[in-house]
């Protein structure tokens, strides 16, 4: 029963990603005003990390966090290690990309606030003085 | 023991970031304008060194070259690869950065915050070689990021016009989307072949085995092939391909560029639309011909790739036909010169674009050919173009009628520039678009090549309309004290244009010495660029 | 070499044939005579002065009837309807474009595995 449940959560979180980087696609598309845009933005962009993080999670218990207690381990340690650790390469590369949208993040929402001293407004439909 | 040389090739793009972003600190010390514009120089010409260093090496003496840091072998540390392709790109990268970082001096010389100019001016450099260097594909994310704030940043540089702020905003969040949607093709990537390699890819998607794994010793570590690896791979590849199309504004992606590029300063623009597209049309070529082998589907282990890659190649060239059309439509309207020269730049990556999707040799020579050619003649027409607005201070063609008689250097490396993009004989473009007629003519898709020529003739209007304006009509205003600029933004017009020159009439040995094998170790040998990879790491096992 | 012949073919056809019809035109220029004018080489604009540089064509106009006579229709749609300089208009066509790629691509991948 318990593996049914974990199964189905399992699957069900995959779904909810993909909604959910849908709806930041759809925030970014449809909301008019810039700054939900940006708030979209920052939804897409943490969905990818989580999206990141679930691929080197394991959903197979037992589950361990990667860290090795014993110095010059033997093989056998090693593969019993490695067939119950979650993979540690993911959350390093999110550590880099949530750094690097915050660096993002920070520069569009100054962009942002400079466009709004300049035009008045944060409506996308307004700030559209370069066309054709 | 690693060749010394390697050290240099491989610590060109942390080299060039350390140079970047100790200008602001030293700035603080030396309170000199005239210390910022040295620095940027100096630094952007050790750049150019060391790329044009690295590609003496790789077309000299060894093809790829691997360089590890810290010594951690290919699938666990960080690589960068630098074979024929990329460091042709380099090259040309390390070139054009030089001679706008000169060319800045003079044009901004009214301006402040000139240290900041140039920290982000080199901080771009150093993402495009990264870019261009790196073999492996979360470094590309991440250098790729730095490109793309450092270019917002500079769209931006004019912050209290309303233009570049609006270009800088939409450009901003185009491309941050895009860059996210490539960390999602990552993680699938990551998913599916257990590796961030490209070498390692490039191996898996030929074979079932992973040589890699197998060499570290683990055989219980071994990740099982599945045909099911397949649609991960075609996942990533529809989404990375559709962030690299972002960069490298092929047609649905393409609306930020014809705002950013024009809201840019002149030099800045020289350089977004000629180098900083291309880096998005080297990952796309890196990732279908290094890393999916698409000019070669029958090594891929996968038939369902083949598929996918012949989609994705039939795609290139509906949309990078789609992308000239419209680009020269809307080009023959435009009365802001440098609205005009970012519309062509569209229409050209449609050209590349094109030339990529045939997917045969011929096709891919005239791709990358174009692809300098383009970054060398953009470079110019868009300094040249800065040189009128620096001296007259407009951008509407009509306000700079009459101007070319008084300004003939300014006037001859526009003209020059010009009509290479068109593709007139004696110039480069001519070359590249003969051969991508040839090569569309070789597929036997000849009625394609109309596509081409139509395109051309849009282009020719739209040029000829600059032409007629700057160099015959009377001129609109009183034209006192109008001459061609110092010899700092001279110089480099005139290298520039003999560089167009020049690569049309050397263009025979060119194409035999340099194209040709940077075709092949991009698309042709796969194996090369795989087993520099394993040597290092059986190197790094004590084998 | 053969892409070196056809430049040199080319560029020595380009500049003969450039060369003869500026030829001719200074020829025709030289023969012609002087025209007089019986009346004064004047822009005249309903009574008001106006100078020689005001009557010429803009440069939004100059060869402008190629893409307003051929391609108009699809000139207005490309800017009326997708360039509009909004972000979300054309923001949702790259999703399409997106979503449209993703799809077919692993479509065709799951035709591959399965078919």
């Amino acid at each position: 029963m318990d593996e049914v449940i974990l199964r189905f959560l399992w699957i069900y979180t995959w779904f909810v990603l993909i909604a959910t980087i849908g709806l930041g696609l759809y925030g970014i598309a449809v909301k008019p005003n810039m700054l939900k845009k940006i708030i979209s933005l920052t939804i897409l962009g943490d969905t990818a990390n989580v999206f990141m993080i679930y691929v080197g999670y394991r959903a197979v218990y037992p589950i361990k966090p990667p860290v090795l207690w014993t110095m010059n381990p033997s093989k056998e340690v090693l593969e019993n290690f490695a067939s119950q650790i979650t993979d540690p390469v993911p959350p390093a590369l999110v550590i880099t990309a949530i750094v690097i949208n915050m660096a993002i993040t920070i520069l569009i929402t100054f962009l942002a606030i400079q466009a709004y001293r300049l035009y008045g407004t944060l409506d996308s439909r307004k700030i559209s003085k370069l066309r054709g | 023991m690693v060749d010394p040389v390697h050290h240099l090739i491989g610590l060109t793009p942390p080299i060039t970031v350390a140079l970047a972003f100790a200008l602001p600190l030293l700035s603080l010390i030396v309170k000199s304008r005239r210390f910022a514009e040295v620095y940027g120089v100096s630094a952007t010409a050790i750049a150019a060194i060391l790329t044009a260093i690295a590609f003496y090496y790789v077309y000299l003496v060894k093809s790829p070259v691997v360089y590890t840091f810290g010594a951690w072998p290919p699938p666990v540390g960080i690589v960068y690869e630098v074979d024929k392709f990329n460091g042709l790109l380099g090259l040309v990268v390390g070139v054009v950065f030089l001679l706008v970082a000169v060319y800045s001096i003079e044009y901004l010389k009214h301006r402040s915050g000139i240290e900041w100019y140039y920290t982000l001016l080199i901080g771009m450099e150093a993402g495009m070689l990264g870019v261009l260097y790196t073999g492996d594909v979360f470094n590309l994310f991440v250098m790729l990021e730095v490109t793309s704030v450092t270019a917002y940043g500079l769209v931006a540089f004019y912050r209290s016009r309303k233009e570049s702020i609006e270009a800088a905003l939409k450009y901003a969040i185009v491309g941050s989307v895009a860059t996210t949607i490539y960390f999602i093709a990552l993680a699938i990537i990551y998913g599916s072949y257990a590796t961030l390699n490209m070498a390692q890819i490039a191996f898996k998607t030929m074979s079932k085995v992973d040589y890699f794994f197998y060499l570290i010793g683990g055989d219980r570590l071994w990740i099982t092939y599945t045909p099911m690896i397949a649609v991960g791979g075609a996942a990533a590849l529809a989404l990375a391909l559709w962030a690299f199309s972002v960069k490298a504004a092929i047609f649905p992606n393409h609306f930020w560029l014809p705002d950013a590029h024009p809201a840019a300063p002149s030099p800045i623009s020289a350089i977004l639309s000629g180098l900083l597209v291309k880096v998005g049309v080297y990952a796309i070529a890196r990732f279908l011909y290094t890393l999916f082998h698409a000019a070669q589907p029958e090594v891929l282990v996968d038939s369902a790739l083949k598929y996918v890659v012949e989609a994705t190649l039939y795609a290139l060239i509906v949309l990078g036909a789609l992308s000239a059309l419209i680009a020269g439509i809307l080009m023959v309207a435009q009365s802001d010169i440098k609205r005009l020269i970012a519309y062509s730049t569209i229409m050209h990556i449609g050209y590349i674009a094109m030339g990529l999707g045939l997917a045969t040799k011929l096709g891919l020579e005239a791709a990358i050919y174009h692809t300098i050619n383009h970054a060398v003649a953009k470079a110019l027409l868009f300094l040249a173009a800065g040189a009128f607005i620096h001296v007259v201070g407009t951008r509407n063609i009509d306000e700079l009628s009459g101007v070319g008689r008084l300004m003939p250097i300014t006037t001859l490396t526009f003209i020059i520039a010009a009509f290479s993009l068109v593709g007139l004989p004696p110039f480069n473009g001519f070359v590249s678009k003969y051969l991508l007629y040839m090569a569309f003519i070789e597929k036997g898709w000849a009625p394609l090549t109309a596509i081409i020529v139509i395109s051309s003739s849009f282009a020719l209007i739209a040029y000829v309309k600059i032409i007629y304006g700057v160099w015959l009509k009377a001129p609109v205003k009183e034209l006192k004290g109008i001459k061609d600029p110092s010899p700092i933004i001279t110089i480099p017009l005139l290298i520039l244009a003999f560089a167009c020159v020049f690569l049309g009439i050397a263009s025979p040995y060119i194409l035999d010495k340099v194209i040709t094998p940077s075709v092949v170790d991009l698309a042709y040998n796969p194996l090369n660029y795989v087993s520099e990879a394993l040597k290092i790491l059986t190197q790094a096992l004590g084998g | 070499m053969n892409v070196l012949i056809v430049m040199i073919k080319l560029t020595v056809i380009m500049i003969l044939v450039a060369l003869s019809l500026y030829s001719t035109y200074i020829y025709v220029r030289k023969h012609r005579g002087i025209i007089k004018a019986k009346y004064k080489f004047q822009p005249y604009g309903c009574g008001e002065e106006l100078t020689r540089e005001q009557v010429s064509v803009g440069s939004r106009g100059l060869y402008w009837s190629v893409v307003s006579k051929v391609f108009n229709k699809l000139y207005m749609i490309l800017r009326e309807k997708i360039h509009t300089g909004v972000l979300g208009d054309w923001f949702s066509l790259m999703i399409i474009f997106l979503v449209v790629i993703v799809i077919v691509l692993i479509a065709l991948s799951l035709i591959g595995v399965f078919g």
